[in-house]
């Protein structure tokens, strides 16, 4: 329970605010208060940059685990300071990225009074008035009640919007942009999609609540009118604002856009630019329209009701959830299996625009727990490649798939695939005999991509990551598989092995053809992170190959079930997660300098 | 570039005296020998030690098969009290007789025959303690006939050059290729020089030579972090060590008391062959650690050592222990 009085009396000796009341409990119940969770809170009179200002600070259950909320008492600042809200509510921080200190909850006091004052000081000097363009979608009157779907670029584009369910519509680009949404990519409106889905089977969409909108990009800074958080706006007001943020060729291009009348309700999209990022979208709504189309230059009366959008358009979703520019990247994967299954889901995280996966195996339960797939959704057998290309493309729309149940050396052979395509070509079979294969079919190409291979060891005790080089240098796959010179007993292993050399893992839990290697779901995440992580490097040319890296687990289990581990499982993490180009071998018949 | 270890690891099997085999027939020679003195020796009580080549580890087969183990014979007297070493040899002498025994100047050697051809031999080294210092010995030297002058008690420690290595190389896996190394020169030094004579150097001339010029030669697999020996690029560096150092003798001190040269007893004409030698030895070993080709390597590395050295056969390629087909362990 937060102690009040006290804190307001060590508000004032440390000088933050003086003429402090304690809120009372009645005013706590106001709506101010529920909709910021405050539950105590004093105000009081406080000077910044030689300006006074009636402040509240509110104090939620969690403080000081939690910033105080701030608000400004003076009724003007309401809608013409940006980052003040209608309430008085000062939005000076949020708390990710911070680390309070508890035991100074005064000292988060002076921290929250301080960032607030200078957003009110900014505010009325007009020295952040940009903030309200930064944030528009914030200010934007109205409620969130549409779903963004369409791409938007830098051109004007005729969309039009659809009715999701009551008080939300969806805004595509075209009808069949529309169907794909309803069947596709809103999961979180699956409940109010059904019946959509279920006229759509019946044949009877066309057309139905389809209502037409133009997305206008304004390419010129606008400021807003102080009050235009207020709504009930006119006509005209949006007019002259749309007109304001256009160039005058844009402004020719609206003009042809809106030659038309439109029917008695249409909407646009405005693409207001940021200094920072992506343009904010935010709409209006015309309806009751009459005469010339509401943008247009023919006169025209209309309702005029601003609203909000939730944002599914992907450029502005990668952007948001730290996905990297990548759109134009073409990746292949070779193998979709535990490994290959996380590798292709994370690689459309982190925003590769094209996926084609090869593996020819089908999705069966026995690797369920381990799969990014789970239990086959279909009782009828399909390939890894399939499932995973259409997973991928229904979570993640822009990201294009396709799929080829075959083998790898079989689309190559069958030049089914056009390696120059690719900027990177991902090996996650987990065979060394078709990774070694491809790696030597492929170096000898005149034009290299680089290839990355990836694969995980049984029982936990680790994975590893080689990229190869895009160039003819050496050092590749079969580096590993090259005995030292000086090995007076050189075996056939994997150089980067952690599990000594001449032990077999594989089990059968049922007989021929059902052999599997132990390892676990965590086991081949951990592996594909590893591996996901190099791939982006290199495609973003942070790293370069050739580099070898590995993960290591623990050895207990390993050991316990009577294993031993080789001598490279004793390097430090630090030293098998940084490995670079060391494991190249001159002697390598693949890529290899010396005379053989 | 090709090192040819497992060729050397053959080589270095095929040299060493077998722990099992001749080392087992001596160790059971001598150890009736040592019976048979403590039985009839009519001198003061005595310990007895292994020393030479048999305790360090760097005996190899000698080319003519006539191989020995030398003992040392701690007495339990001083020196005041025995002041004619050789008095005290005669008696270990008369102790042995009905054996080829044969007095000689540091020793007293008991020789094993078949046929008429030497099979192997038992040196025999008589020592008297230092009452002054725990671990110096006093070798017993000189021979019947010889004049006052030649016979005395010799200030030494016979196990210095073996705490020396231990010394000089703690990891066990160096001090295995130094003696491979020495090995491989001893056998070097049989085929180069006349088993009869003066003019080859002993092997604990060689032996010394190599302990203050030897660097252990291996690489770490920066992968598998596997350590590997390079016996041919530890013994060129040796060969060429001792080459650089003859200016115009090379000199290998006895690493404890008297400290004396153990090419001392060779004259500078029988150094200059000796250098000369060693500077061919030298030039086939840079030629063998250039050379890219298997069966090359192995042609050189025969001039060098003698047809002992395995012979690998043109474009053979080298077959993988283990088996062409093993289990990855890799999965994805």
């Amino acid at each position: 329970m937060i102690d009040v009085h006290g804190l307001a009396d060590q508000v004032v000796s440390a000088g933050l605010l003086s003429d402090v009341l304690v809120i009372e409990a009645g005013q706590l119940r106001e709506r101010w208060a529920g909709a910021h969770r405050v539950v105590a809170g004093i105000e009081g009179l406080t000077t910044h940059e030689g300006q006074d200002f009636m402040i509240r600070v509110g104090l939620t259950r969690n403080f000081p685990y939690e910033l105080p909320v701030v608000f400004s008492l003076d009724s003007t600042h309401c809608g013409r300071i940006p980052h003040v809200f209608a309430d008085g509510y000062v939005c000076y921080r949020e708390i990710e990225g911070l680390l309070l200190d508890p035991y100074d909850p005064v000292g988060i006091i002076r921290f929250a009074l301080l960032e607030a004052l200078q957003i009110l000081v900014d505010g009325l000097s007009r020295r952040n008035i940009r903030e309200f363009v930064e944030e528009l979608t914030l200010y934007w009157p109205g409620a969130q009640a549409a779903v963004n779907l369409f791409e938007p670029g830098e051109d004007f584009a005729k969309i039009g919007s659809f009715q999701i369910a009551e008080g939300l519509r969806g805004i595509a680009r075209n009808q069949e942009e529309r169907v794909e949404a309803l069947l596709s990519r809103v999961p979180m409106f699956r409940e109010q999609m059904l019946g959509p889905l279920m006229r759509l089977c019946a044949g009877a969409l066309v057309g139905e609540s389809w209502e037409s909108g133009i997305y206008i990009p304004l390419d010129v800074p606008v400021s807003f009118p102080a009050s235009f958080r207020d709504g009930g706006w006119t006509l005209e007001q949006v007019a002259r604002f749309v007109r304001r943020g256009l160039s005058k060729k844009r402004q020719g291009r609206l003009d042809r856009m809106t030659r038309r009348a439109p029917q008695a309700s249409c909407f646009t999209i405005l693409g207001v630019p940021r200094d920072r990022g992506e343009p904010n979208l935010v709409g209006i709504r015309f309806t009751e329209v009459r005469g010339g189309h509401p943008l247009g230059r023919s006169p025209s009366q209309a309702n005029v009701t601003p609203f909000r959008l939730h944002r599914f358009d992907q450029r502005y979703l990668k952007a948001r959830s730290g996905a990297r520019n990548l759109g134009g990247v073409r990746v292949l994967l070779v193998g979709c299996g535990a490994v290959g299954g996380h590798v292709g889901m994370e690689m459309a995280r982190c925003g590769v625009g094209h996926i084609d996966l090869v593996d020819p195996d089908v999705l069966s339960a026995e690797n369920a727990f381990r799969h990014v797939l789970g239990t086959p959704s279909s009782l009828l057998p399909m390939g890894k490649a399939t499932l995973l290309a259409s997973t991928i493309s229904q979570k993640y729309p822009s990201v294009s798939t396709s799929a080829k149940q075959s083998r790898v050396e079989d689309v190559l052979a069958e030049g089914l695939l056009e390696l120059a395509d690719y900027s990177l070509i991902i090996m996650a079979t987990g065979d060394h005999n078709v990774d070694r294969m491809v790696n030597a079919q492929l170096f000898s190409r005149d034009r290299r991509c680089a290839i990355l291979y990836t694969w995980l060891e049984p029982l936990g005790i680790g994975g590893h990551a080689l990229l190869d080089s895009s160039e003819k240098k050496p050092g590749c796959f079969e580096c590993l598989f090259t005995s030292h010179p000086a090995d007076a007993s050189p075996q056939l292993c994997n150089r980067a092995a952690f599990t000594a050399a001449g032990q077999v893992f594989t089990r059968e839990l049922a007989g021929c053809g059902n052999a599997f290697t132990p390892y676990s779901s965590l086991d081949a995440m951990r592996t594909a992170e590893l591996a996901v992580r190099v791939a982006v490097s290199a495609l973003t040319r942070e790293l370069e190959g050739p580099l070898l890296r590995s993960w290591k687990g623990t050895a207990d289990g390993f050991r316990r079930e009577g294993y031993q581990t080789s001598e490279r499982f004793e390097s430090t993490s630090d030293e098998l997660g940084s490995g670079r180009a060391d494991f190249c071998a001159e002697q390598c018949r693949i890529c290899g300098t010396a005379p053989r | 570039m090709t090192f040819l270890q497992s060729e050397f690891y053959k080589f270095n099997d095929k040299i060493r005296l077998g722990w099992k085999d001749e080392q087992a027939i001596l160790r059971e020679r001598r150890d009736v020998i040592l019976d048979r003195l403590r039985e009839r020796f009519s001198g003061p009580s005595f310990a007895s030690f292994n020393q030479g080549s048999y305790e360090i580890g760097t005996g190899v087969r000698p080319i003519d098969g006539d191989y020995d183990i030398d003992v040392g014979l701690r007495l339990n007297a001083t020196v005041n009290e025995w002041p004619d070493p050789v008095e005290l040899k005669e008696r270990i002498a008369s102790a042995l007789s009905g054996y080829n025994v044969e007095i000689r100047r540091p020793c007293v050697t008991v020789r094993y025959q078949r046929r008429g051809e030497p099979l192997y031999h038992i040196d025999i080294n008589v020592y008297l303690p230092d009452p002054n210092d725990e671990k110096m010995l006093y070798l017993g030297v000189g021979k019947v006939g010889d004049v006052y002058d030649l016979k005395f008690w010799k200030h030494t420690d016979p196990l210095a050059l073996s705490a020396m290595i231990d010394q000089q190389f703690p990891r066990a896996d160096d001090r295995e290729q130094f003696r491979r190394v020495v090995r491989y020169l001893k056998r070097w030094k049989d085929i180069h020089f006349s088993s009869e004579g003066v003019s080859a150097p002993t092997g604990v001339a060689l032996t010394t030579a190599a302990l203050g010029r030897f660097v252990a030669a291996r690489e770490t697999d920066p992968v598998s972090k596997k350590i590997h020996f390079i016996d041919l690029r530890a013994l060129t560096c040796l060969v060429d060590a001792m080459v650089r150092d003859a200016k115009p003798r090379l000199v290998a001190r006895f690493p404890a008391p008297p400290s004396d040269d153990l090419f001392a007893r060779m004259n500078d004409e029988q150094m200059k062959q000796f250098v000369a030698k060693l500077a061919e030895l030298s030039e086939l070993l840079n030629r063998a650690l250039s050379d890219t080709d298997d069966a090359s390597t192995s042609a050189i590395m025969r001039r060098a050592l003698g047809d002992g050295f395995p012979e690998v056969e043109p474009s053979k390629s080298r077959r993988r222990a283990g088996g062409a087909v093993v289990s990855s362990g890799a999965a994805g």
